[in-house]
C-alpha cells in the first residue's frame, strides 16, 4: 500500500486509550442497565412502578389493545372546496425563491406538499451560487413551524392587534423628532425602496423645537451586520475609493492563499465561492488549484486547504505583510512562519493573474495590505472584480457607534430595529443607549433579547410566507415568493412600513411594481409580465448593466498600513471568535435540526466550548478525550476588553499554540429552548474601540462545578476499527503519474497456494477479492437497475449540508444532547472527519522529521519544531459515510426476521414494520451506519422540548412519503428510495428509460460542491458508471467483501510526494 | 321460518310485477323516436346551460321556446348565434344583453337533430323514470327476523334452565323418596351444582374430550379473529352527503378520472373538491324534485344537492357564492396503514389497471364499500399473477435490453412478466 499514513478520529484513538477500545468494540456504547437495576435492592423498591403496577398495566393494556383493535376508527376525508389549480394532492410543488439571513444569500426551491413547504434545495439556476446552500439554509424550513415564534403583534409584552399598533405607533412616529432604523444590510432593492418611501412620508412632520416644519430629514437607516466585514469596505474606500465587497472568482484561481479567513464556510459569500473553488479540485483537470491556509482555529476552509498553517490571530497582519515582502513589496518583516510564507509567495508568483488573497481580519490595514497584494499580483479585473460588487455586507462599524452615541445623547427618539438582534451580539453598551430612546420597535420572528426590551414588537413574517427580492450581486436579482400563508397573525415588515408611510399597497404590488420600474428596463425583455413571470418561475435573472467605464486604480497607502500592522501585539492567550456551520452568527441556535447536526470539524452537538491544543490541555492537566463518561474541564473565559464568559475546554487538533477558538451565536438569553447551551461569544468582544475586532486576548480561569460537564461529541461513535483502508488519499504527482498501483492499487488478497519464483522462493499467491467470496455474483448485478453513489472526496468539504437536508427528507428524529451523547444519534448520513498525523513535508520535499537539503536552504528550522506532535497539525479529510447499499451485506445474512433483505435494485432494503429490534444487523455492519430507536422520540414526553415533530406545527415540516419510525426498531439510508421509486414511475409514464440525473438523493441534491453522484450503476452512459471506472475510485474497506454500491474517489492533494 | 320464506315470496312477487309494470310504461313512453333522441342530444349537447323548464343556469330556460321563436330563427341561433347578433336581428340582440353579453357557443348539430331536441324540449316528460319505486328493501325484514331469533333463542335458553333446575329437584326429590322408602336418608348432593359436580366426576374422559375440543376451537377462533383485526373488507359507511357511485358512475357513465383525476397523476386518487361537483350541478340542481335510493332509502335529490350548495354557501337563485363555505368531512373508506406506499398512478397510468379491478363494482354501488380487503396478502397475491403492462414502454424496452439471458430464460419462461418477477414483491418497494 502506498498509503502509509495513520488516520485517527479523534485524540482517543490515537492515544489507544482503553476505554475508546473497549467501548469501539462494542456496537452499542452502553448496554441497558438491566443487571445493575435488578440486582440493587434500593434502586428496585425506589421505582414508581411496581411489580403488581406492571402487571396490571399490562392486563389493561391487553385488554385494551384487543379493544381497541376491535373498533374501527372513522377516519374523514376533506377534499378542498375549490382546489387551485397547481395542486394535486399527493404531488409535490416545487417554488423559486430566495434565502438571505443578513449573512447568507442564496437562491433556493422549495418543495412543498399541499400548501406546505417541507424541504429547500439549492436554485441550480443561479450563476451566483449554482445551487450551493449550506445547513442553515437547508434547516431553515424548519424554523418556519417553531411553536416559539411570535404569533401577534405586542405593546410592552402585552398582545395587541395591529390596529392599535398602526393607531399608537403612527401617532408616536409622527410626533418623534429623530426616527432612526436599524438593519442589517439589505439587499433587497425594493426593501430599500420601502425604507425611502418610509422616510419620504414621515419627512414632512418633522419638529424643530416645537414648530412643525416640513423638510426632510437626512437618510436614517443605519446598516448593522451582525459579522462585521467593515475592514474590508473601509480598506477598499481607502484603496479603490469605493466602500465596497468585491466579488472573487475562485474557479479561475489556481493558487489561494488565505489568512484566517473560512471562505469555504462562513466567510463572507462563501456560497457563492464553494461550487468554484470545487471545479478547481478535479486531478484529472488541465490544473488543479493550491490552497494556503494561515489560521488559529482549524475552520472548514483549513481542513480543506492543501496546507495548513496554525498562526496566531495577532500574527494575521505580520503574515499578509510578510508575503507582501515576499512578492516584491516593502515593509514586512519575518515571522516565524517564513517558509510557509516563502512557499506561498513562489506559488502565488507562479500564477499572477490566477491567484487571490483574502484575509478573515476585520482590520482595514491588514485588508489594505490584501488588496496591495492582489494588485500586486494583477489579480484585480481577472479573479476579483471591484466593479462587480456584493450587496450582501454593507455595515460600517462607525455608523453603529455614531448610532449608539446619538443613542445615549437622547438625539433619537424612535429606533425601529429589523434583521438584527444587537442586544445579543453587541450587549450592554446598546441595552444601555436603547433605555434613551422613547420609541422602540421591534420586527423580530421570534422573541429574542432586542425584542424582549423594545416597547413594540411588530413580527415580521417568516421568509417562507413573505413576497421579497434580492440584489446580491451587481446585475443579479432573483425574487422570493411565499410557499405558504402566514401561520400567525403576523405582518412583513415591509408591509407594516408601507402601512405606516400612508401606503396600502400590498408589499407583492409594490416589489412589482419597482421592477417594472427599474429592473425589466435593464433586461431587454419585451413584455413585463413575461419578464416577471419567467423571474418568478426561474427565481433569478441577470440583467446586463452598463460596463464600467474606468477600472480601478489602486490607491491605497501601504507603507502607512504596514507599520499600523506592525504595531499589532498579542498578548496572553489569543481568542479567536468563529462562526461554526451549524449555528453561524446566530441564525441556527434555536434550530434543532442545526444543534444536533455535529460540527464538521469537532463533531459536536448541541454546545458551544472553547478549542484548545491537546498538548496545552495536557500541561494544564485538562481532559483531552471525549467519552460518553469523560466530564469535561469547564473554565472562565475573561477577555481583556471587558466580558466574561463560562464554558467547557475541548482539544482540537491544529489549534494554534497560545490561542483558543470560541464560536458565537450561541447563549441567547430570550427565545431559546432549555435544552439549548452555551454561553454568549459575542459578548468577548471589546466594544470600546469603535472597530470591531473579532480576535482578543483572554485568561482562563478554572471553574469547579458540582455535577460534571458532558459533551456531546459524535467523533468516536460508530468508528469503524481495525480497518485501514478507509480512506485513500495521495499527492497531485503522484496522481498524475498515472500509476494506480502508486494511489489506488486493486485488492488482491494471498490465497494460500504457493508457487515458487525464478529464484526460486515459494510464496503465497495473490488473488483479486472475488476468488475469496462467500457468496456468487449478485444475481442482478448487470440486470434492470442498480443504484449507487460516488462520492468525491476532493470536491466534499465537509459542510454538513447534506446531513441536514437528509434529516428532512427522511423525517429523521431529534433526540437531544443527553441521548447524542450516548452514542444514539439517528443521522442517516454522517461525515467521518479524520485526522492523519504524517507531517506535511515542508516545501513539498521529503523527510518529516529532519530538514531536508531544500529545506535547510529555505531556513525553514523553526517550522519543523512545532511538529513533534502529531496532534498539532494534523491534516483532514471528510469522508461522508452511509449505508453502502452492500450487495454481500451483513446486516441481512443475520436479520432472525429478514427485515433487512436486498433488492432486485442493489438496494438494502429496511421494513420498519418486520424488524424486532435485535439489534444483530448493527452489529454485523461493518461501517456502522444502521441506527436504533431505543426511544419513540416522536411521542415520548422526554424529548417533547427536543424533538419538533411532537406537536402539530413541527410535524408540518414531515415528508409524507416517508413513514416516522417508532421504537424499537432499526434504521438507516434507504438511498431515498422514495425518489427513486418516484423517478421510476416518471420514467415509466413517459415510457423512457430513466434519465441519468432525474433522480437525486437527498444529500447529493443538497451538496454545494457536487461532491455526491447518485445514478444507475447499470446504465453504461450514466455518471456513476464513469465514475466507477476512474482509477480515483476504490470502496471502503473493500477487502471484506460486502460488495458495497457506494464508491469514493481517492482524495488527491496538491502536494508532491515525500521521497 | 316460514314467514321469512313467505315474505321473500312477496318480495319477487312486487318485483316481478314493477317489472311487468315498466314494461307498460316502457311501451307507453315510447311513442315517440323524437323525444328520446332528443332527450340524448338535449343532455349531451345543451343541458350544460339550459334547463327545460323555465329555470335560468347560465343560458335562460327554454320551456315554450319553440313557441317565442319560429324555427328558422332557431336554427340560425343554435348554429351561429355570433353571427345573429351582429347581423342585428332585434330578438338575439335581446337576449345577447339579457344574458352579460355572453354568446352561446355554436352547435354542431344537424336540422333534423334541432328538430328532436325541440321536440323534447317541448315535451320533456317525467325525466326517464328515474323514479325508482321499490318494495321495502329484503334486507330490513331479515334483519328484524334476526332479533325475532334473538328471543326465540333467548326464551329457548330460559325454559332449558328452568327445565334443568325442575328436572333436578324433581330427581332429588324422587332419590329422596326412594331412600325412604327404602328406610335410609338421602346422602348425594341435593344442589344442582353437586350433581352436575357428580356427573362431571362420573365421565372424565368425556368432559375431558370436550373441554380439549373447546380450547383448540377457541384457539383456532382467535387465531381466525386475529387476522381479521384491521381487515375491513365489506366496510360501508353512510357519507355526509348521500352520494350515489350508481348514478353518476353507472347510470351517467361519467369516467372515474373525470371526478378522481389525481389518480393518474399522483399517488392518492383524490376525493373531488366541490368545485367539481360545481361543473355539472350549477346545472342539475335537482330542482325537478327527485327521488333515489341510497343504502335502501329514498333521498331526495333537491335535498342532497343542496347540501353541496350549502357547503359552499352558494346561491342558485342569484347564482352567486357566499364568504362562508364549510368543507365536507366524508368518510374514508380505503384506509391503508401509514407503513404502506402505494400509489394510484403507479398502478393506473403505468400499470394499466382498471379501477374496478380493486375498488369492485363502484358503478353498481349507491354507497361505495370496502370491496377488496386490502391485506398484504391480497397484495401480493396480484402481484404475483398479474403481467406487466411492457407493451410499447420504452422503460421496459431499456430494461429489457439490460437482462441476461440467464435471466430472461427464468422470468420469461412462461410466457409472462409478472410483478414480482421484477421486484414487485420486495419489501422497499412499498414500504419506506
Amino acid at each position: 500500500m502506498a498509503n502509509t499514513k495513520k488516520y485517527w478520529k479523534g485524540l482517543e484513538q490515537l492515544d489507544n486509550d482503553s476505554k475508546f477500545v473497549e467501548s469501539s468494540n462494542d456496537e452499542f456504547a452502553e448496554q441497558l442497565p438491566v443487571t445493575e437495576f435488578l440486582g440493587n435492592k434500593e434502586d428496585l423498591e425506589d421505582a414508581t412502578t411496581t411489580r403488581r403496577d406492571f402487571l396490571k398495566y399490562l392486563g389493561f393494556g391487553v385488554a385494551a389493545a384487543s379493544l381497541a383493535a376491535c373498533e374501527t376508527p372513522v377516519t374523514k376525508a376533506i377534499p378542498y372546496l375549490n382546489k387551485p389549480e397547481e395542486i394535486t394532492p399527493g404531488l409535490a410543488n416545487y417554488y423559486a425563491s430566495t434565502y438571505y439571513d443578513g449573512n447568507d444569500y442564496a437562491p433556493i426551491l422549495v418543495k412543498t406538499r399541499e400548501g406546505r413547504p417541507i424541504h429547500i434545495v439549492g436554485n441550480k439556476e443561479s450563476v451566483l451560487t449554482k445551487g450551493a446552500i449550506n445547513a442553515r439554509v437547508n434547516a431553515s424550513v424548519l424554523s418556519l413551524y417553531d411553536n416559539n415564534r411570535l404569533k401577534a403583534p405586542s405593546v410592552k409584552g402585552e398582545d395587541t392587534t395591529w390596529a392599535t399598533i398602526d393607531n399608537r405607533l403612527g401617532k408616536e412616529l409622527k410626533a418623534a423628532k429623530s426616527v432612526r432604523i436599524l438593519t442589517g444590510s439589505v439587499i433587497s432593492p425594493s426593501a430599500q425602496s420601502v425604507l425611502d418611501t418610509f422616510f419620504e412620508a414621515n419627512a414632512s412632520t418633522v419638529f424643530v423645537g416645537d414648530e412643525r416644519v416640513a423638510m426632510k430629514r437626512p437618510y436614517e437607516a443605519t446598516v448593522y451586520d451582525t459579522i462585521s466585514y467593515s475592514g474590508i469596505l473601509e480598506a477598499n474606500a481607502a484603496s479603490f475609493g469605493k466602500a465596497i465587497v468585491p466579488t472573487y472568482n475562485f474557479e479561475k484561481a489556481k493558487t489561494i492563499v488565505s489568512v484566517g479567513a473560512d471562505f469555504m464556510g462562513n466567510w463572507l459569500d462563501a456560497l457563492q465561492y464553494v461550487n468554484d473553488y470545487a471545479q478547481t479540485r478535479k486531478p484529472n483537470g488541465e490544473w488543479m488549484s493550491k490552497t494556503f491556509q494561515f489560521e488559529a482555529s482549524m475552520s472548514l476552509s483549513g481542513t480543506n486547504a492543501d496546507v495548513r498553517v496554525p498562526v496566531k490571530p495577532s500574527e494575521y497582519g505580520a503574515v499578509i505583510s510578510s508575503l507582501y515582502a515576499h512578492l516584491g513589496g516593502s515593509g514586512g518583516a519575518k515571522t516565524a512562519y517564513d517558509a510557509r510564507v516563502k512557499e506561498a509567495a513562489k506559488a502565488l508568483k507562479a500564477s499572477k493573474g490566477e491567484s487571490i488573497v483574502v484575509c478573515g481580519s476585520n482590520d482595514k490595514n491588514v485588508q489594505v495590505i490584501v488588496n496591495a497584494i492582489n494588485e500586486l499580483l494583477g489579480n484585480y479585473g481577472k479573479t476579483i472584480d471591484v466593479n462587480t460588487v456584493s450587496n450582501s455586507k454593507q455595515g460600517l462599524d462607525s455608523e453603529v457607534a455614531a448610532l449608539i452615541a446619538d443613542m445615549n445623547a437622547g438625539k433619537v427618539d424612535a429606533l425601529l430595529i429589523s434583521g438584527v438582534d444587537p442586544l445579543f451580539t453587541i450587549g450592554d453598551a446598546f441595552a444601555k443607549a436603547m433605555k434613551k430612546v422613547k420609541t422602540t420597535v421591534s420586527f423580530a420572528t421570534k422573541m429574542d433579547d432586542t425584542a424582549a426590551a423594545c416597547m413594540y414588537v411588530c413580527p415580521s413574517n417568516h421568509a417562507l410566507e413573505s413576497w421579497s427580492d434580492a440584489n446580491p450581486v451587481t446585475g443579479h436579482y432573483s425574487l422570493g415568493q411565499p410557499t405558504i400563508s402566514p401561520l400567525f397573525d403576523t405582518r412583513q415588515t415591509e408591509e407594516s412600513l408601507l402601512k405606516w408611510s400612508g401606503n396600502d399597497s400590498s408589499y407583492h404590488d409594490f416589489i412589482k411594481k419597482y421592477w417594472e420600474e427599474n429592473v425589466f428596463p435593464q433586461s431587454g425583455s419585451l413584455m413585463f409580465t413575461d419578464f416577471w413571470n419567467k423571474t418568478l418561475h426561474d427565481g433569478v435573472v441577470e440583467v446586463s448593466t452598463p460596463a464600467s467605464e474606468t477600472t480601478a486604480v489602486f490607491a491605497g497607502d501601504v507603507s502607512k498600513a504596514v507599520s499600523a500592522v506592525k504595531a499589532i501585539k498579542g498578548n496572553g492567550i489569543e481568542l479567536e471568535l468563529v462562526q461554526n456551520m451549524g449555528v453561524g452568527a446566530g441564525v441556527g441556535a434555536d434550530n434543532p435540526w442545526l444543534q444536533e447536526m455535529p460540527d464538521p470539524i469537532t463533531k459536536i452537538t448541541w454546545d458551544n466550548y472553547v478549542t484548545m491544543n491537546p498538548s496545552e490541555m495536557e500541561e494544564k492537566g485538562y481532559e483531552t478525550h471525549f467519552g460518553q463518561e469523560h466530564s469535561m474541564n469547564v473554565v472562565t473565559v475573561d477577555a481583556s476588553g471587558g466580558g466574561s464568559i463560562q464554558l467547557p475546554v475541548i482539544a482540537q487538533p491544529g489549534q494554534a499554540k497560545g490561542t483558543v477558538g470560541v464560536a458565537v451565536g450561541y447563549g441567547k438569553k430570550v427565545g431559546n429552548q432549555e435544552e439549548i447551551t452555551g454561553a454568549n461569544a459575542y459578548l468577548l468582544i471589546d466594544r470600546k474601540k469603535s472597530d470591531v475586532s473579532y480576535y482578543g486576548s483572554v485568561t482562563l480561569k478554572d471553574v469547579e462545578l458540582d455535577e460534571p460537564y458532558y459533551i456531546a461529541c459524535t467523533q468516536t461513535q460508530q468508528t469503524v476499527m481495525g480497518r485501514d483502508s478507509v480512506i485513500r488519499e495521495t499527492t497531485l504527482d503522484t496522481y498524475k503519474k498515472g500509476d494506480r498501483e502508486a494511489f489506488n492499487p486493486v485488492w488482491t488478497l494471498l490465497s494460500g497456494e504457493t508457487e515458487t519464483d525464478e529464484h526460486g522462493h515459494q510464496h503465497q499467491v495473490a488473488k483479486p477479492l472475488k476468488e475469496f467470496d462467500l457468496w456468487g455474483d449478485q444475481p442482478v448485478k448487470n440486470i434492470g437497475h442498480r443504484w449507487g453513489m460516488s462520492i468525491d472526496m476532493n470536491s466534499c468539504t465537509g459542510c454538513s449540508a447534506c446531513v441536514t437536508s437528509c434529516v428532512s427528507e427522511n423525517n429523521i428524529a431529534v433526540i437531544g444532547k443527553d441521548q447524542v451523547r450516548r452514542g444514539r444519534i439517528m443521522h442517516w448520513m454522517r461525515i467521518d472527519r479524520y485526522y492523519s498525523s504524517e507531517h506535511q513535508p515542508l516545501g513539498d520535499v521529503g523527510g518529516t522529521h529532519k530538514a531536508t537539503k531544500e529545506a535547510e536552504e529555505l531556513g525553514a528550522i523553526g517550522a519543523y519544531t512545532s511538529m513533534e506532535n502529531p496532534a498539532d497539525n494534523p491534516s483532514v479529510v471528510h469522508q461522508p459515510m452511509m449505508c453502502q447499499h452492500c450487495n454481500h451485506a451483513g446486516c441481512e445474512t443475520v436479520c432472525p426476521v429478514a427485515a433487512t433483505t436486498h433488492s432486485n435494485e442493489g438496494l438494502n432494503m429496511m421494513a420498519y414494520n418486520r424488524c424486532i429490534g435485535t439489534r444483530y444487523c448493527a452489529n454485523n455492519c461493518a461501517y456502522k451506519v444502521r441506527r436504533f430507536n431505543w426511544f419513540n422520540y416522536i411521542a415520548y414526553s422526554k424529548f417533547t422540548d427536543i424533538n419538533p415533530s411532537q406537536d402539530d406545527l413541527g410535524r408540518m415540516v414531515l415528508n409524507p412519503d416517508v413513514v416516522v419510525r417508532s421504537r424499537g426498531v432499526m434504521e438507516k439510508c434507504s438511498l431515498c428510495v422514495q425518489r427513486i421509486q418516484e423517478g421510476k414511475l416518471d420514467a415509466k409514464k413517459a415510457g423512457s428509460k430513466v434519465q441519468d440525473g432525474a433522480i437525486q438523493t437527498a444529500c447529493s441534491a443538497a451538496c454545494p460542491t457536487n461532491a455526491i453522484t447518485f445514478g444507475d450503476h447499470n446504465d453504461k452512459e450514466s455518471k456513476l458508471a464513469a465514475e466507477r471506472e476512474s482509477d480515483r475510485a476504490y470502496r471502503v474497506i473493500e477487502e471484506v467483501g460486502q460488495d458495497g454500491n457506494v464508491y469514493y474517489q481517492t482524495k488527491v492533494r496538491n502536494l508532491k510526494a515525500k521521497a | 321460518m316460514n314467514k321469512i320464506i313467505n315474505l321473500t315470496k312477496a318480495n319477487t312477487l312486487i318485483k316481478v310485477s314493477l317489472l311487468c309494470l315498466s314494461f307498460l310504461f316502457f311501451q307507453f313512453d315510447s311513442y315517440s323516436q323524437d323525444t328520446e333522441k332528443g332527450k340524448k342530444l338535449f343532455k349531451a349537447n345543451c343541458a350544460a346551460c339550459h334547463n327545460v323548464g323555465t329555470k335560468v343556469v347560465v343560458g335562460p330556460g327554454l320551456q315554450g321556446v319553440g313557441e317565442k321563436h319560429d324555427r328558422e330563427w332557431l336554427e340560425k341561433w343554435i348554429k351561429n348565434s355570433g353571427e345573429l347578433i351582429a347581423s342585428g336581428d332585434a330578438a338575439a340582440n335581446e337576449i345577447f344583453n339579457e344574458f352579460k353579453k355572453s354568446i352561446m357557443p355554436p352547435q354542431a348539430v344537424s336540422t333534423e337533430d334541432i328538430d328532436n331536441i325541440l321536440a323534447y324540449i317541448a315535451n320533456p316528460g317525467d325525466g326517464g323514470g328515474e323514479i325508482i319505486v321499490d318494495g321495502p328493501p329484503t334486507g330490513e325484514v331479515v334483519e328484524e327476523d334476526n332479533s325475532v331469533m334473538m328471543y326465540l333463542f333467548g326464551g329457548a335458553i330460559v325454559l332449558l334452565l328452568i327445565l334443568i333446575i325442575t328436572l333436578n329437584k324433581t330427581g332429588v326429590f324422587v332419590k329422596e323418596v326412594i331412600a325412604k322408602d327404602a328406610g335410609e336418608t338421602y346422602e348425594g348432593p341435593t344442589t344442582l351444582y353437586g350433581n352436575l359436580k357428580k356427573l362431571m366426576g362420573d365421565n372424565k374422559g368425556i368432559v375431558a374430550a370436550i373441554v380439549i375440543v373447546l380450547f383448540f376451537g377457541g384457539l383456532l377462533n382467535l387465531v381466525d379473529g386475529a387476522f381479521q383485526i384491521g381487515v375491513h373488507q365489506g366496510y360501508k359507511p353512510e357519507q355526509p352527503i348521500k352520494f350515489s357511485h350508481k348514478i353518476h358512475a353507472g347510470d351517467d357513465k361519467i369516467d372515474c378520472n373525470y371526478c378522481h383525476s389525481s389518480a393518474r397523476h399522483s399517488k392518492t386518487s383524490g376525493i373531488p373538491s366541490l368545485n367539481v361537483c360545481m361543473n355539472c350541478h350549477k346545472a342539475i340542481d335537482g330542482s325537478d324534485g327527485k327521488t333515489f335510493m341510497y343504502n335502501g332509502e329514498q333521498y331526495s335529490m333537491t335535498e342532497e344537492i343542496q347540501k353541496i350548495y350549502d357547503h359552499l354557501d352558494y346561491n342558485p337563485e342569484t347564482q352567486e357564492y357566499g364568504d362562508n363555505p364549510t368543507p365536507v368531512k366524508w368518510v374514508k373508506i380505503h384506509n391503508l396503514p401509514d407503513h404502506v406506499y402505494f400509489s394510484h398512478q403507479q398502478h393506473v397510468v403505468a400499470g394499466k389497471q382498471k379501477c374496478q379491478t380493486c375498488h369492485g363494482p363502484v358503478e353498481e354501488m349507491d354507497v361505495v364499500e370496502q370491496h377488496a380487503p386490502l391485506t398484504m396478502k391480497w397484495c401480493i397475491e396480484c402481484h404475483k399473477e398479474t403481467a406487466v403492462a411492457t407493451e410499447g414502454n420504452g422503460y421496459y424496452d431499456e430494461m429489457h435490453d439490460r437482462m441476461t439471458p440467464e435471466f430472461k430464460e427464468k422470468v420469461l419462461n412462461d410466457g409472462v412478466l409478472t410483478v414480482d418477477e421484477i421486484g414487485g414483491w420486495e419489501c422497499a418497494k412499498c414500504h419506506y
